[in-house]
């Protein structure tokens, strides 16, 4: 897979929700669109949230991925 | 109609006998009908009366972060949200009842 190139990285470890959610909200308002987020979790059932909610919202999520014991990474592209 | 119903008893309070009749009452009718479960409402999510309800076409949702916090894993059929999803619920309901 194509190397993706990260504008920004939010480290969200010992978050919970909701606020797992709004954080990334609120940094991904201070991007321009088209600039990449990374999303650092260790949280599961905001490892299922997060995504959706940021793709009803109308952003398009890049990747969910596992990238060590309890931690996973969410990649987002800024859309609007 | 598009009803929402909050859930936020737990399944031995006589708010789930009421919010299970009026699921009934409202299936029965044809109002769109949707059940978000919170707090220690996370127990109904065992309770069988609420899977035969989604068979008759109740939605069921649920608050994730509260499901973890009690070690609940609701089954398939009910969909994981959180307080933003709780949100998005409530802008499209006509009517939304909550019972804490």
């Amino acid at each position: 897979m194509e190397e993706i190139k990260i504008d920004r990285e939010l480290d969200l470890k010992g978050e919970v929700c909701p606020f797992t959610f709004v954080k990334s909200k609120l940094i991904l308002e201070q991007m321009e669109p088209g600039q990449i987020l990374r999303v650092i979790l260790d949280y599961k059932p905001s490892v299922e949230n997060v995504p959706k909610s940021m793709r009803e919202e109308g952003q398009e999520v890049l990747e969910v991925k596992q990238i060590g014991e309890n931690l996973w990474e969410v990649i987002v592209r800024k859309v609007r | 109609m598009n009803l929402l119903i909050i859930m936020a008893s737990n399944p031995y309070s006589h708010d789930f006998n009421t919010v299970v009749k009026l699921i009934e009452a409202s299936l029965k009718r044809n109002h769109k009908t949707k059940i978000f479960f919170m707090a220690n409402g996370e127990y109904c999510l065992l309770r069988e009366e609420i899977k035969n309800l989604h068979e008759k076409g109740l939605e069921v949702y649920y608050c994730a972060h509260n499901a973890e916090q009690r070690k609940i894993k609701p089954e398939s059929w009910a969909e994981s949200s959180s307080m933003y999803g709780l949100a998005k619920l409530m802008t499209e309901a006509d009517k939304v009842l909550i019972f804490d």
